[in-house]
C-alpha cells in the first residue's frame, strides 16, 4: 500500500520535464456512493499527444475517463475530490454547475460504437445545430470535413441519408469520432475505441489516432499492450489495490515499456508478453 | 457447394428416420410444434368467428344512411349519426388531456427520477393499483367530481375527462416502457456530445421511443372506445346530436349495450353497430400505426 503512494510520488517529481500539460488531476479521489473507485490520481496529460491509460480491469480507467468530462454527474451519488484542471480551470469548481461548456472542449468516443438511430447526416448535423450552426451550406462542409478527417467520406460520402445504423462497426465507430471532432473539442477521450472491433477496423482507428494528435489531446483506455506501444506517447498504468484504482505508474511510452519503475508495471508487461 | 450439400443430407437422413418411425427427439418436436400451431389456429377461429358473426348478422343493416341519419325509436331504425359524432367528442376529450399528461409523466419517471428512489417506486406502484381498478369505480368518481363537484352535469366533457383518468396509468405505463427501452448509450451520446437533456430529449429519445408512445395511445383509445360502465354515470345515454361539450351523449360502446338489453327487437341495430365499431377499431389502429411509422421514418431520417 505504501509502496505504491511512494511510488506514484517519486513518479510525478520526475515526470514534471515533459512539454506543456493540457490536462492534470491533484489528488483526485473518486467514489460510488460510499465505494471509493479512484483514489489519489496524480495524473499530467501532456497537450498534441496520446496518452494510453492501461490497467488491468476494474482498475478505475473508465471511471477515471469519466472524471475528465464529468460524465460521471450522470450517475448520482458520485463524489469527486481533488481536482481536474484543464488549461488554467478547475473543471468542478471554475466551471460550475454547467458541464456542458467542458464537454464542448472535452469530446468523448465510447467503447462501443453508439451512432444516434438517424441517417449519417443527421448523426453529424444534430450536435451542430444544437451549438448553433444552422446554415445549410456550412452544415454540408463541416460535415464533409469530418468525414474525410475520419476517412469516411470516400466510403459513404454518397450515401449520407442511410441510416448510421447499417454502417459496419468500423464505420460506425469512425462516424462516432466525427461527430465527436465536429465541436471542435481540445481533448479526445476514447474508452477502448477498438475493442468491439475487428483487427482492420482497430488498425484503422488506431492510424487515425497517430493523424488526430498533431491537433487534439487524445486519451485513449486500452486493455491492449501492443495497442498502446503501437499509438502511446504517454501511458498512465492504473492498477487495482484492495478494491480502489489508483495511478501506479506514468511517463513517456518508451521509457514506460523499456524500464518500468514499479515492479507491478514490470510483472504486468511481461505477464501480457 | 458445401453447405447445399450437407442441407441434402439432412433432407435425407430426416427421410429416412421419417421412414423407419419416429425418434424420441422428433416426436416432441411434432408434439410442440402441433401444440403451437394448434393454439395459433384457436385464437384465429376465435376471430375470425367473432368477426364473421357480427359481419354476417350486421351487415344488412349498414348502410351510408345508416351512418349519417338520427337515432330514431331508440334505435330500432334511422342511423348512429350521432351517436358517432359524441364518441368522437369523448375520445378526443379523453385523449388530448390524457396523452400530454401520460408524456409528462412517463417523462419523469422514465428520464429525471431514480429507477429505485422511493419516490419513483411509489409513483409506479400507485399506477399499478388505478390500472386494475374497475371501470365502474372511475365512473362513479367521475360523476362525483366533473358531473357534481365541477357542475359540467352529465356531458361528453365528463365523460371524456374521466375516461381520461381511466386510461392514463395504461398510458404512463406504455410511455414509461418505450422510454426505457431507448438505450442508455444514446443518451450517453447526448451528454458527450454537450448537448442538454432537454434538447437530447427531444431530439433523439422521444423519436426512439415513439412505438412505445404509439401503443400507448392505442391502448388507450382502445379502453375508451370500449368503455360502458364509467361513461354511464357521467356522458349518460341520450341519442340527440350534440350541440357542444356540455351536452349529454352517448358513445357507440353504450348504443351497443342499451340496444341489445333494454330495446326488444333491437338486436340488428346492435349487431349494425358492432360492426361499425370494429371497422373503427380497425381503421384508427392501422392509421396510428402509419402515421407513427411516418413521424418516426421523418425525424430519423431527416
Ligand atoms: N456507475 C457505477 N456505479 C457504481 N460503481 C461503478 C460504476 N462504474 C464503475 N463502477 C465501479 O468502479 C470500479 C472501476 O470500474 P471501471 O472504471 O469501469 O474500470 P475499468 O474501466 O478499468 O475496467 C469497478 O469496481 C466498478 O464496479
Ligand atoms: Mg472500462
Amino acid at each position: 500500500m505504501d509502496r505504491i503512494t511512494e511510488a506514484t510520488s517519486y513518479i510525478q517529481e520526475q515526470d514534471s520535464s515533459s512539454g506543456n500539460i493540457c490536462l492534470c488531476t491533484e489528488s483526485l479521489c473518486l467514489s460510488y456512493g460510499t465505494r471509493a473507485a479512484l483514489e489519489n490520481v496524480n495524473l499530467r496529460i501532456p497537450s498534441r499527444a496520446v496518452t494510453a491509460i492501461i490497467g488491468p480491469s476494474g482498475s478505475g480507467k473508465s471511471s477515471f475517463l469519466c472524471c475528465l468530462n464529468r460524465m460521471t454527474d450522470l450517475c448520482c451519488s458520485t463524489t469527486i475530490e481533488g481536482s481536474v484542471r484543464l488549461g488554467e480551470h478547475d473543471i468542478h469548481r471554475d466551471l460550475g454547475k454547467n458541464p456542458i461548456a467542458l464537454r464542448r472542449r472535452v469530446g468523448m468516443v465510447f467503447q462501443h460504437p453508439n451512432p444516434f438511430p438517424f441517417s449519417i447526416w443527421k448523426n453529424l448535423a444534430l450536435p451542430l445545430k444544437h451549438h448553433g450552426v444552422r446554415n445549410k451550406q456550412e452544415l454540408s462542409s463541416v460535415i464533409e470535413q469530418a468525414l474525410r478527417r475520419v476517412g469516411l467520406w470516400e466510403e459513404v460520402g454518397d450515401r449520407l441519408r442511410d441510416s448510421a445504423l447499417t454502417l459496419s462497426g468500423g464505420q460506425q465507430q469512425r462516424l462516432c469520432i466525427a461527430r465527436a471532432l465536429v465541436l471542435e473539442p481540445e481533448v479526445l477521450l476514447m474508452d477502448e475505441p477498438c475493442s468491439s472491433l475487428d483487427p482492420l477496423s482497430t488498425k484503422c482507428i488506431e492510424t487515425l489516432i497517430g493523424q488526430l494528435k498533431n491537433s487534439y489531446t487524445i486519451v485513449v483506455v486500452t486493455h491492449d499492450l501492443a495497442q498502446a506501444r503501437r499509438v502511446a506517447d504517454h501511458v498512465a498504468l492504473f492498477w487495482n489495490a484492495d478494491g480502489v484504482g489508483r495511478l501506479i505508474e506514468q511517463g513517456p511510452a518508451a521509457r514506460v515499456f523499456q524500464h518500468p519503475e514499479h515492479e507491478l508495471t514490470t510483472s504486468y508487461l511481461e505477464g501480457q508478453l | 457447394m458445401n453447405l447445399s450439400f450437407r442441407i441434402n443430407s439432412n433432407i435425407d437422413s430426416n427421410r429416412v428416420a421419417s421412414l423407419i418411425g419416429l425418434r424420441n427427439g422428433q416426436l416432441w418436436d411434432l408434439l410442440f410444434s402441433a401444440a403451437v400451431w394448434g393454439s395459433v389456429l384457436i385464437v384465429a377461429m376465435v376471430f375470425l368467428w367473432l368477426v364473421g358473426d357480427v359481419l354476417i348478422r350486421g351487415v344488412s343493416a349498414v348502410s351510408w344512411d345508416f351512418l349519417v341519419s338520427p337515432v330514431i325509436d331508440s334505435g330500432r331504425s334511422g342511423g348512429i349519426a350521432p351517436v358517432l359524432v359524441s364518441t368522437a367528442c369523448i375520445v378526443a376529450v379523453a385523449l388530448a388531456v390524457a396523452f400530454p399528461l401520460a408524456l409528462a409523466s412517463a417523462i419523469l419517471i422514465a428520464e429525471f427520477l431514480p429507477r429505485t428512489g422511493t419516490v419513483s417506486r411509489l409513483v409506479v406502484a400507485s399506477f399499478d393499483v388505478l390500472a386494475g381498478m374497475p371501470s365502474i369505480v372511475f365512473g362513479l368518481f367521475g360523476n362525483a367530481l366533473f358531473n357534481q363537484l365541477l357542475g359540467f352535469g352529465y356531458s361528453l366533457l365528463s365523460g371524456g375527462l374521466t375516461l381520461a383518468c381511466m386510461v392514463l396509468p395504461f398510458m404512463i405505463k406504455a410511455n414509461v416502457d418505450g422510454l426505457r427501452a431507448v438505450p442508455r448509450s444514446y443518451r450517453e451520446a447526448g451528454d458527450a456530445l454537450a448537448m442538454s437533456r432537454t434538447s437530447t430529449l427531444w431530439h433523439v429519445l422521444l423519436p426512439a421511443a415513439l412505438p412505445g408512445i404509439i401503443a400507448g395511445v392505442l391502448l388507450g383509445m382502445g379502453r375508451a372506445l370500449a368503455e360502458t360502465a364509467a361513461l354511464l354515470f357521467t356522458s349518460g345515454y341520450v341519442t340527440r346530436m350534440p350541440e357542444s361539450l356540455m351536452d349529454s351523449g352517448r358513445t357507440i360502446s353504450i348504443h351497443i349495450y342499451d340496444l341489445a338489453m333494454n330495446v326488444a327487437g333491437g338486436d340488428r341495430m346492435a349487431y349494425a353497430s358492432a360492426l361499425i365499431l370494429v371497422v373503427l377499431l380497425i381503421l384508427i389502429n392501422t392509421a396510428v400505426v402509419r402515421l407513427g411509422d411516418w413521424i418516426q421514418r421523418r425525424s430519423l431520417r431527416a
